[in-house]
């Protein structure tokens, strides 16, 4: 018995180990383009999804969010690098404009930090 | 969908819904096109928008809806007022999560009275208690579900994980126990578990939205209406509509709409909501008015200067707003760990849970309600919380104040800093030096010096060539042309009248140009120095013609806020590129700990680089126009505003009134909010840390668990919103 409880703890922990380590390898969506800009679309409903976009240096980058919730913890997105708060009505989409001058893994967040995104530029 | 049209009167903006693809853009702007009347039409599909040109002057508002909605899409025109329809979505919202819980708190009450009041055990009242508890958790707990879903489709978990899993739990456990096997059933756990946590989320919006009110009432200081004069007669129109040169028109008690110049009338004005001056201002002809402040007993006539995202009131919202979207460093540490809390939460439960099971041999039921209270007790959001709120409402109470902090750095600079650097014109002192003493050679006379010296200076914009050149005009004195004028910066002026160079500075430009100064004047110059005032020699072919002493006057409140500063051990410095005796003389009026004196300009920012070299952080204090390099090197600038210009680019913080005191209150501020940080992180980090071995351990029962974790958050909030209360 207290061998099988010994085995799962170490089964508990090494998923928790290989969570953190696919979390950490996760790709990123590429945007979809037109007029130049880079534009992706993130449904925030007890996520956001997709919480890891890729795009490039140099054009401007575009992202509509749309929640579909109406949990508070997600009413506000913020951008702390841009210095952009939103608020995002439940429903409605809501785009956010970023001009990027640097390469780097940036990251958007609820109020709180429960709901957490990056942007990596290369 | 973002509602903010933009109004004119041969182009409007539509919001459309319904479009998908590129593809659907295209389609719509190529309808439009077609639609007589109109001239252009672009549609992007990322904002969601239709931007229409006309032929005429006139919208042609139902034709464009009518034309979109013809091929399955829908055009409409936003609202006017986007803070108000927010607003107003977020009070409904809130009524939701209100009338959430109530109904949850109704459907759970029965549960509880059944099971720890009556204790009745037989098969009818488990049955009503599990119909009970199933509505409970599956209706108004249906959100945590969905959360966890999605959540769990993007390959992580969230805290609706935690509830969703942690609440069915003892649910399909009770269900069991009621249904198909012998056991103790806990409904009110799972049932309680949820109203509390619905309670928590409802608590949480009402003092959130608290914290955030300071933009809500900034917004709600604009006008409505200006009153106008157009074509010659007085006509109300809405504030959209005023364009710069507008002549308005304002009565005693009203709003002041814009930003503007009066240009006849006398009043006195409250300009307490922007600067936080609490004694109304006296305003005449040509002085600044500033939109949103309140006009007291005249009317006055003023024109408008600055109208929309340019006045000051909208500056002043700007700053708000970036600074309550940024973080302070410290938050970088709550989002690392809210990054990985809610899985490592639920790794820890499982190991609560076999612990219990598998290595103590406990009875499945203890193993249950351990991991369940270990899933719900967790609370990783008040971490999340400690920073922002803080910051807004400790930004929000500084803009309340004419204090604008531009963010959480600015915050959690202001707390270190251990020196602060004044500097001396405009800062400490009025800025307006005025002629005090005119000085003549031999064979001068003092017009004949004020002449030379106000056509020279009235080329210069030096604030003590102003004082030279209104002097000048006092005295009505005539100025004379000047040829190869030429600026010595951080010396003085240099040029020919009638075929004489003249050279009118400090003592290093007569020096540099070789004029001897005799024992007499050194010693006048000694006297007039000692006195606090800036002594200016006027030379030509290497003589000495005479000398022009200027005094700036100390302003009221300089002395008061050394002396706080002092109190709050921070070392107060001087920096100014008088020469070392008036600016020592300055220094020993106000109390000021040190001097740097002689500083040129663009050596302000040097010196504030040597003094960062001992370790220790400093800030700058200035007008934020020729000090701008020696604010960006400080750690943290502050910026002196005039209150109609807010120098907003320069430094972290921006004082709206030009009075010293407000660095005091910046500072005090500072602390305040970092302190509160600090707190709810203590506190965030306590809870979690204490909470989540006491449910491991099996001292506390799930459903207190719960309470305890959406109390937590809140309780976070509010620690936050005593911010409020800090008095100066």
């Amino acid at each position: 018995m207290k061998i099988t409880g010994l085995i799962l703890i170490l089964l508990i922990i090494a998923a928790f180990c290989l969570w953190v380590w696919k979390t950490k390898r996760k790709k990123g969506t590429e945007p979809f383009k037109e007029d130049g800009a880079q534009i992706f679309n993130i449904l925030v409903k007890g996520v956001y999804s997709p919480d890891v976009l890729r795009a490039k240096l140099g054009k401007k980058i575009w992202i509509n969010f749309k929640r579909e919730e109406s949990a508070d913890c997600s009413r506000f997105v913020n951008f702390p690098d841009w210095h952009i708060r939103k608020e995002l009505p439940e429903g409605e989409i809501v785009t956010v404009e970023l001009s990027v001058d640097k390469k780097g893994v940036f990251t958007f967040t609820c109020d709180m930090s429960m709901y957490q995104g990056k942007l990596i530029i290369e | 969908m973002s509602k903010k049209n933009s109004v004119s009167a041969a182009k409007q903006t539509y919001n459309i819904e319904g479009m998908h693809c590129a593809s659907c853009a295209l389609l719509i702007e190529n309808n439009l096109k077609n639609v007589a009347g109109i001239k252009k039409a672009t549609v992007n599909f990322a904002t969601q928008k239709a931007t229409v040109e006309f032929d005429g002057d006139r919208s042609l508002d139902e034709e464009v809806v009518s034309a979109v909605g013809k091929i399955g899409y829908k055009a409409f025109l936003g609202s006017d007022d986007e803070a108000d329809e927010n607003y107003k979505r977020r009070e409904k919202e809130i009524k939701k999560e209100r009338n959430l819980f109530l109904l949850s708190l109704v459907l759970t009450l029965p549960v509880v009275i059944l099971s720890m009041i009556l204790v009745d055990k037989s098969f009818n009242s488990k049955v009503v208690q599990s119909i009970l508890a199933g509505v409970v958790q599956f209706f108004i707990g249906w959100r945590f579900y969905r959360g966890t879903y999605y959540a769990f489709k993007n390959g992580s978990a969230n805290m609706d994980t935690l509830i969703a899993v942690g609440t069915s739990a003892a649910y399909f456990y009770s269900i069991a126990a009621t249904y198909f096997i012998e056991g103790e059933i806990f409904y009110e756990t799972s049932a309680l578990l949820i109203t509390f946590v619905v309670l928590g989320k409802w608590l949480e919006a009402r003092v959130k939205g608290k914290a955030s009110e300071a933009i809500k009432k900034l917004l709600g200081l604009q006008a409505k209406t200006a009153r106008v004069i157009r074509d010659g007669a007085e006509k109300d129109i809405p504030l959209k509509e005023v364009v710069v040169g507008d002549i308005i028109i304002v009565r005693p008690g009203e709003k002041i709409p814009v930003d503007g110049q009066i240009l006849e009338g006398y009043s006195s004005v409250d300009e307490s909501m922007i600067s936080g001056e609490s004694l109304p201002l006296e305003k005449k002809a040509e002085d600044f008015v500033i939109g949103a402040t309140i006009n007291k007993t005249g009317s006055f006539k003023f024109r408008a200067t600055k109208i929309g995202k340019d006045t000051v009131l909208a500056q002043i919202i700007k700053v708000v707003e970036e600074a309550q979207s940024s973080k302070a460093p410290i938050q970088k540490f709550a989002d690392l760990v809210s990054g990985y809390f809610v899985p490592a939460v639920v790794a820890l439960a499982l190991i609560t849970f076999v612990s219990w099971f598998f290595l103590a041999n406990s009875p499945f039921l203890i193993a249950l309600m351990s991991f369940t209270a270990v899933l719900v007790i967790a609370c990783p959001c008040a971490l999340g919380l400690a920073t922002p709120t803080s910051i807004m409402v400790g930004t929000g109470k500084g803009a309340e104040n004419g204090i604008l902090i531009k963010g959480g750095e600015a915050l959690e600079v202001a707390n270190k800093i251990k020196v602060i650097v004044f500097d001396k014109t405009g800062t400490l002192t009025k800025g307006q030096p005025e002629v005090t003493n005119l000085i003549v050679g031999e064979g001068w006379e003092e017009d004949r010096l004020l002449q030379i010296a106000a056509s020279l200076e009235k080329l210069s914009e030096h604030p003590l060539a102003e004082a030279v050149v209104k002097k000048a005009k006092t005295e009505k004195a005539e100025f004379l042309s000047v040829n190869n004028f030429q600026a010595v910066p951080g010396h003085g002026v240099k040029g020919d009248i009638g075929g004489v160079s003249y050279f009118l500075g400090n003592k290093k430009l007569s020096e540099n140009n070789g004029s001897v100064i005799g024992e007499k004047e050194i010693g006048i110059i000694a006297n007039l120095e000692n006195e606090g005032k800036t002594v200016m020699h006027l030379t030509a072919d290497s003589k000495l013609l005479g000398l022009i002493a200027v005094a700036d006057t100390l302003k009221e409140t300089s002395k008061e806020a050394i002396n706080k500063l002092q109190q709050m051990k921070i070392r107060t410095i001087m920096i100014t590129g008088d020469n070392k005796r008036t600016a020592e003389s300055i220094a020993r009026q106000l109390g000021i700990d040190e001097v740097l004196a002689e500083v040129l300009p663009e050596d302000k920012a040097k010196e504030v680089i040597k003094l960062q070299q001992s370790g220790q952080k400093v800030a700058m204090v200035g007008d934020g126009i020729n000090d701008a390099p020696a604010l960006a090197a400080s750690n943290l600038g502050i910026v002196m505003g005039s209150g109609t210009d807010i120098a907003i680019e320069a430094g972290g913080i921006v004082l709206v009134k030009n009075d010293l005191r407000d660095v005091v209150k910046a500072i005090k501020l500072s602390k305040a909010t970092m302190r509160k940080i600090k707190q709810n992180m203590f506190w965030a980090l306590f809870y979690n840390s204490v909470g989540i071995p006491i449910a491991a351990l099996g001292l506390l029962r799930a459903e207190f668990a719960g309470l305890a974790m959406a109390l937590s958050s809140v309780s976070v909030v509010l620690n936050s919103l005593l911010l409020k209360r800090i008095k100066f």
